[in-house]
C-alpha cells in the first residue's frame, strides 16, 4: 500500500482540478455535470449530478488513473419522478483502457439502480461497452454494445451498433451511436457531447 | 463481497505502483543564505574525505582524458580533423591539402612563435581554435571559409585541444598509413612514434571561456595552473559547457564524415521520418557509384549544425540541443528528455553511443527489434552489414588495405571479439537485454568473464534493466587501472557501490561536486536580488524549480496531443471523468523534437524513477512502458549557473543579443529597458550573422535572454526570428530556419506580469543571475552550506 499512501499523503499541488458537462441527446435526453477535487496527482473525488426527464441523481465517486487504465467508481442516490416518485441508490463503475500507440480504446460503464427497497418494482442494470479504433487524430470508429437488465425480469434491451467519437479542442468530444435492439425494440440513436471546463 | 473489495484494493494498490511517485516536498528554500556544498557520496554511498578527493581527481581525469579507447573510432573510422581540402595553387590549379596541417599550424601559432608546439608553445592558449585556409578552398566542392572557427579550446602548454587526446599506437599498428606522426612535423620536442587521437567528454563540456563572451578567461583547466588575474579558478572550466564548439566543421573536416551521416547529418530539405529513412538508404545505395556527390551532401547536411549546438541522436533528423553545463548535484534525470534518469547509465550511453558512434551498430535492422522503435527509422533502413559499409568503406582504415578494412568491420559488428563497436573490449561488459548483441556473439568464448546480468548491479540494476546497456554493452573498469589501483577494495570498503561501475561513478562524483562559477557582475545589488527571490516565489516558479537545486526532478509533459506523447493519436472520449495527463502540471509546450526522438527509450527501455531520490521504482521493460503511459517531455532544469549559460531552454532557442555596437548598461533595469531597435532577438538572428562574422561574433545576452523567457511580449520576436529562414545551407541558395533545426524557443509559457526593465522582472532576473556557486555572498552571507545534504532544508 506504500505507493497509494504516498500518492495520497505527499501530493504535489494538483493542477488539473476542473470538471465537465456531458449531454446525451436521445429518446430520454439527459445531462451530467461533474467536477474533480484532486487529492493527489492521480486520484480525485469526483461528484457528479445527473438530470433527465424522469430522474435526478447525485453521486460521489473516486477517479484514478493507473497507468493506461482509468477507473471511476461512484455511489449516490436519486429520485425517479415517473411513473411514480421512487427514490433509489445508484452505485456504478466505469473504466477506460488505452495503451498508446496501439490504436485501441476500450470503455465500459456499469450502473445499477436499486429501487426495490424503496418501493420500486424492479432494480435496473445498465451497461455500455465500447471498442474503438483510433483512426486518426480526433477520430475514433468502432462498435458499442449496450444492454439493460431488470431484476426481476432479466435482459430488457440489447442495443448493438456502430459508434464514432470526434474530438475537438483539448479533450472535448462528440460521440455518435446508432444501435439496433436485438430484443425487438428497433433502432435507437444517441449523440453525446462532452465539454470540459 | 469483502473478498471482492479486498481484491479491488490490492489490484488498485499494485497498479498504482506503476505511477511515478511525487517529488520531494522541500518546503520553502532560502537561496541567499550561503553557498552550495558537495555531498561526499560515491554512487549515493558516503565516502571518507581522502577517498573522495582521490575519486574526484580520477573522475576528472576520465572525463578529460577519456578512458575506454574510442581512439580507433575517432582516428581509424572518422579521422577527426584529418580530411583533405582542395586549395588553389595558381591559375586553374588546385591541390589537396591535409586539414591536420592547418590544425597543427593553428595551435602552434597561438603564441605567435612558430615551431615550439611541442616545447610548451609559449603558453599559447585559446577558447576558439581557428583554422586558416587560403581563399578559394573547397571541401567536397563546398566553399570553406578562410578562417574556420572550431570552438575547440587549447590549454597553455598543450599541443592538442582539450578533449582531443593523443594515444600511442601499439607496435602492431605502428605502420598503419593514417596514424599521426608528430615527429614528421620536424618540430623540436615532437614525440616519436605513431599516434591515434581519442576524443573525450571535455571537448564538448570544458571551456576556458567561463563567461561565454568569446574570450578565454583561463589559460588552463589544470588545478595546478591557476590563471593570474582571472576571477575564475581552473575548476570552473570543468563541464561549464563549450558553447561555441562547431561540430559541423569539426566533423565535416574529418576524413570520413559518413560516420556521422545518420547522427549529425540528414536530408537538408526535409525532416520527417520518411525522409530520414530515405536518406540512409540513399547514402548507402550511392556511396560507391557516386561517392563525391554522397560525400558532398553528407558534409553539407552536417554543416547545418549550428555552432554551439549538438545533435547526437542517430535518427538522421535535426533535433539539436544547446550544450548544457553539467551541474548535476541533486538533479535528475540525467538528460533533458528523461530517457536516461540514472547517471551511470547516462555516462554509459554517452561512452558507447556518442563518443563512439560505431556502438550504434546495436540499432541496425537485425539488432533493434526488441524495442518498439517507431517506423520508419533510418537505422532500420539498413542492415548491420550495410551500416558498417557506410561507416568504414571511405574511412582512413580502408586505406590500410582490404584485410584491415575487413578486420575493422568485423570488430564493429562484434564478430571479431564478441563486443560490438570499437571501444576497448577488455573494459566492456556484455548483456542480453535488448538483443543488441546477438546470441552467437554473446556466447563467444571471448566474452567469458564479460557477461553480466542486471542482478550484478544490485537491486537498482535489476529495476533499471534495459537502460543499463541500451546498446547491449556497458563499460566497466579498464583492467590496467583496476589492477594498478586495486579498485575492487572500494566495493568492499563502501558496500552498495559496484566495482564494474567504479569509473562511471567517479565521473558522476566529479560532476556532482562541481559548483557554478561566481558571477561578479556589478548588477547584483543585494536588495534587488533579495526582492528577486520574493518575485520568484510570488510568481510560482518554486512549483517546479523547487528545493536547493531549483528542480523538482520531474519530467513535465509536452502537451495533450497523443501524437507527440505516444507517436500516435489518442482516442477522443466522452467519458467525462477520464482526465488525460492529470497530475503532471502544466504542459511545457517547448520544442518537442528532442523528447520525441527519445520517446521509445523513455517509454520502453527506461525505468520509472522516484523524483525525490532519483532511484528506479519500476522495472524498465516494454510491457511496463505500454501500461505505464509515461509522460514525454522535459525535466525541470536546475537554474544554477544561468548567468554563464545563455541562451535558454533545452533547445537554446530563447536568445536575445545586443545589436551591433551596443554595450551593456551600467545598471540592470536600464539594460533591460532597451528599445527593440537595440536588440537582436532569437537565435535565428545572431547565429547566422556569426557564420559570416566569426571573428567578431555576437553572443546571447543572459539578462536580456532571461527577460524574453519570462515576459510574453519579449518572447514573441524571439520565436518569429527563430522561424525566419536565416540559417544558410552551404553550397545552396536555400536557407533554413533555426526552428526547423530544433531551435524554436517556444513553450515554457510561465509569464511575469511586468514590462521590460520593470521592478519585478528586473529583480527576478537579478536573482536568477545570482544563482552561482554562492548565491548568498551577494547579500553578504558566507559560503556555508544552505541546506543539509540529503536531508531536510
Amino acid at each position: 500500500m506504500r505507493p497509494l499512501l504516498a500518492a495520497l499523503l505527499f501530493a504535489s499541488t494538483p493542477a488539473w482540478a476542473g470538471g465537465y458537462a456531458r449531454l446525451d441527446f436521445q429518446r430520454a435526453s439527459q445531462v451530467r455535470v461533474g467536477v474533480f477535487a484532486p487529492v493527489s496527482r492521480t486520484v480525485a473525488i469526483a461528484p457528479v449530478a445527473r438530470l433527465s426527464g424522469r430522474e435526478a441523481e447525485l453521486d460521489v465517486g473516486v477517479t484514478a488513473d493507473i497507468g493506461a487504465l482509468y477507473l471511476a467508481g461512484w455511489v449516490g442516490g436519486g429520485m425517479r419522478f415517473s411513473p411514480a416518485a421512487v427514490p433509489y441508490v445508484s452505485p456504478g463503475l466505469s473504466f477506460a483502457l488505452e495503451v498508446p500507440p496501439l490504436p485501441l480504446y476500450i470503455e465500459s460503464w456499469t450502473e445499477l439502480r436499486v429501487l426495490q427497497p424503496f418501493g420500486g418494482t424492479a432494480d435496473e442494470l445498465w451497461k455500455q461497452d465500447l471498442l474503438l479504433i483510433t483512426v486518426r487524430h480526433q477520430l475514433s470508429l468502432g462498435g458499442q454494445y449496450e444492454p439493460t437488465f431488470t431484476f426481476p425480469g432479466g435482459l430488457q434491451t440489447s442495443y448493438i451498433g456502430p459508434r464514432a467519437n470526434f474530438g475537438f479542442r483539448r479533450g472535448d468530444a462528440i460521440g455518435v451511436f446508432g444501435g439496433w435492439d436485438t430484443q425487438g425494440n428497433g433502432f435507437t440513436g444517441r449523440v453525446t457531447v462532452l465539454l470540459r471546463f | 463481497m469483502k473478498r471482492s473489495v479486498l481484491l479491488f484494493g490490492l489490484a488498485t494498490s499494485a497498479l498504482l505502483s506503476c505511477r511515478q511517485p511525487p517529488p520531494k516536498n522541500w518546503g520553502p528554500i532560502e537561496h541567499l543564505n550561503g553557498g552550495g556544498t558537495p555531498d561526499l557520496l560515491l554512487a549515493g554511498v558516503p565516502v571518507q574525505p581522502d577517498d573522495y578527493q582521490q575519486f574526484l581527481l580520477w573522475g576528472e581525469g576520465f572525463f578529460k582524458q577519456g578512458a575506454f579507447g574510442n581512439e580507433r573510432t575517432v582516428t581509424d573510422i572518422l579521422g577527426v580533423l584529418q580530411g583533405t581540402v582542395t586549395v588553389p595553387c595558381g591559375e586553374g590549379c588546385t591541390e589537396p591539402k591535409p586539414v591536420l596541417e592547418a590544425v597543427i599550424a593553428a595551435v602552434d601559432a597561438l603564441d605567435g612563435t612558430p615551431g615550439n608546439l611541442f616545447t610548451g608553445n609559449g603558453d599559447g592558449h585559446t577558447s576558439d581554435l581557428v583554422l586558416e585556409f587560403p581563399a578559394g578552398t573547397t571541401l567536397h566542392g563546398l566553399p570553406v571559409p578562410e578562417r574556420v572557427h572550431t570552438g575547440l579550446d587549447v590549454e597553455a602548454g598543450s599541443p592538442f585541444p582539450i578533449g582531443v587526446v593523443p594515444v600511442q599506437a601499439p607496435p602492431e599498428d605502428a605502420e598503419l598509413p593514417f596514424l599521426i606522426r608528430p615527429s614528421a612535423t620536424g618540430m623540436e620536442g615532437a614525440p616519436d612514434g605513431a599516434f591515434r587521437l581519442r576524443m573525450s567528454c571535455a571537448a564538448c563540456h570544458y571551456s576556458l571561456d567561463i563567461d561565454q563572451d568569446g574570450k578565454a578567461d583561463l589559460m588552463s583547466s589544470d588545478p595546478a595552473k591557476p590563471t593570474p588575474g582571472s576571477p575564475y579558478e581552473p575548476k570552473h572550466a570543468w563541464a561549464v559547457g563549450n558553447q561555441d564548439i562547431d561540430f559541423g566543421w569539426i566533423v565535416g573536416l574529418s576524413a570520413n564524415p559518413l560516420l556521422a551521416a545518420l547522427v549529425i547529418g540528414g536530408d537538408i530539405h526535409s525532416d520527417d521520418r520518411d525522409a530520414a529513412a530515405n536518406w540512409a538508404s540513399w547514402v548507402h545505395a550511392n556511396m560507391h557509384t557516386n561517392p563525391e556527390e554522397v560525400q558532398r551532401r553528407v558534409v553539407q547536411s552536417i554543416l547545418l549544425q549550428p555552432r554551439g549546438w549538438a545533435d547526437v541522436t542517430g535518427d538522421a533528423r535535426y533535433n539539436t540541443i544547446q550544450i548544457p553545463p553539467l551541474y548535476t548535484q541533486g538533479a535528475w534525470p540525467s538528460n533533458s528528455n528523461g530517457a536516461i534518469f540514472d547517471d551511470t547509465d547516462r555516462n554509459n550511453t554517452v561512452w558507447t553511443g556518442a563518443l563512439d558512434f560505431t556502438g550504434q551498430i546495436g540499432l541496425c535492422e537485425e539488432r533493434s527489434a526488441a524495442l518498439p522503435w517507431e517506423e520508419p527509422s533510418p537505422f532500420h533502413a539498413l542492415t548491420c552489414d550495410e551500416l558498417v559499409d557506410v561507416w568504414v568503406d571511405f574511412s582512413p582504415a580502408a586505406t590500410a588495405g582490404p584485410e584491415y578494412t575487413a578486420k575493422m568491420k568485423a570488430d564493429i559488428l562484434g564478430t571479431l571479439d564478441g563486443v560490438p563497436g570499437l571501444l576497448d573490449a577488455a573494459s566492456v561488459r556484455v548483456f542480453q537485454l535488448t538483443k543488441s548483441i546477438p546470441d552467437e556473439l554473446f556466447q563467444m568464448e571471448a566474452n567469458e568473464g564479460r557477461r553480466r546480468t542486471p542482478a550484478d548491479y544490485g537491486p537498482q540494476g535489476e529495476l533499471r534493466n534495459t537502460s543499463l546497456a541500451l546498446l547491449g554493452y556497458r563499460l566497466g573498469v579498464p583492467p590496467d587501472f583496476a589492477e594498478a589501483n586495486d579498485v575492487a577494495r572500494f566495493a568492499e570498503k563502501y558496500p552498495g557501490t559496484v566495482t564494474d561501475d567504479f569509473v562511471s561513478d567517479t565521473v558522476s562524483l566529479m560532476l556532482d561536486w562541481l559548483q557554478p562559477p561566481p558571477n561578479t557582475s556589478a548588477w547584483l545589488d543585494p536588495k534587488l536580488v533579495e526582492r528577486g527571490q520574493e518575485v520568484f516565489r510570488e510568481a510560482g516558479c518554486e512549483g517546479c524549480h523547487a528545493g536547493p537545486y531549483l528542480t523538482d526532478n520531474v519530467i513535465h509533459w509536452l502537451g495533450p496531443d497523443g501524437r507527440q506523447q505516444y507517436g500516435g493519436p489518442r482516442s477522443p472520449s466522452t467519458a467525462g471523468w477520464r482526465v488525460l495527463y492529470r497530475g503532471y502540471g502544466p504542459p511545457m509546450g517547448t520544442e518537442p523534437q528532442r523528447a520525441v526522438s527519445a520517446r521509445t527509450v523513455r517509454r520502453f527501455a527506461s525505468a520509472e524513477y522516484d523524483p525525490a531520490t532519483g532511484e528506479a521504482v519500476t522495472k524498465a521493460s516494454p510491457i511496463n512502458g505500454f501500461l505505464g503511459v509515461r509522460e514525454i517531455g522535459y525535466k525541470t532544469t536546475p537554474l544554477r549557473g544561468l548567468w554563464a549559460s545563455a541562451p535558454y531552454l533545452h533547445d537554446g532557442g530563447v536568445a536575445v543579443a545586443l545589436a551591433l555596437g551596443k554595450e551593456p548598461a551600467a545598471d540592470l533595469a536600464t539594460h533591460l529597458k532597451r528599445d527593440a531597435s537595440e536588440l537582436w532577438p532569437g537565435a535565428g538572428g545572431y547565429v547566422a550573422y556569426n557564420i559570416d562574422h566569426a571573428d567578431t561574433p555576437v553572443h546571447a545576452d543572459p539578462a536580456l535572454s532571461l527577460q524574453a523567457l519570462v515576459l510574453k511580449e519579449q518572447r514573441r520576436p524571439v520565436i518569429i526570428a527563430n522561424r525566419a529562414r536565416t540559417h544558410p545551407v552551404i553550397g545552396e541558395h536555400e536557407r533554413r530556419s533555426m526552428a526547423s533545426l530544433g531551435v524554436a524557443g517556444i513553450g515554457h509559457e510561465f509569464w511575469v506580469d511586468d514590462e521590460p526593465g520593470g521592478p519585478d522582472v528586473t529583480a527576478l532576473i537579478a536573482f536568477l543571475l545570482a544563482l552561482d556557486d554562492c548565491p548568498g555572498d551577494v547579500v553578504g552571507q558566507p559560503c556555508e552550506p544552505r541546506y543539509v545534504p540529503g536531508g531536510a532544508p
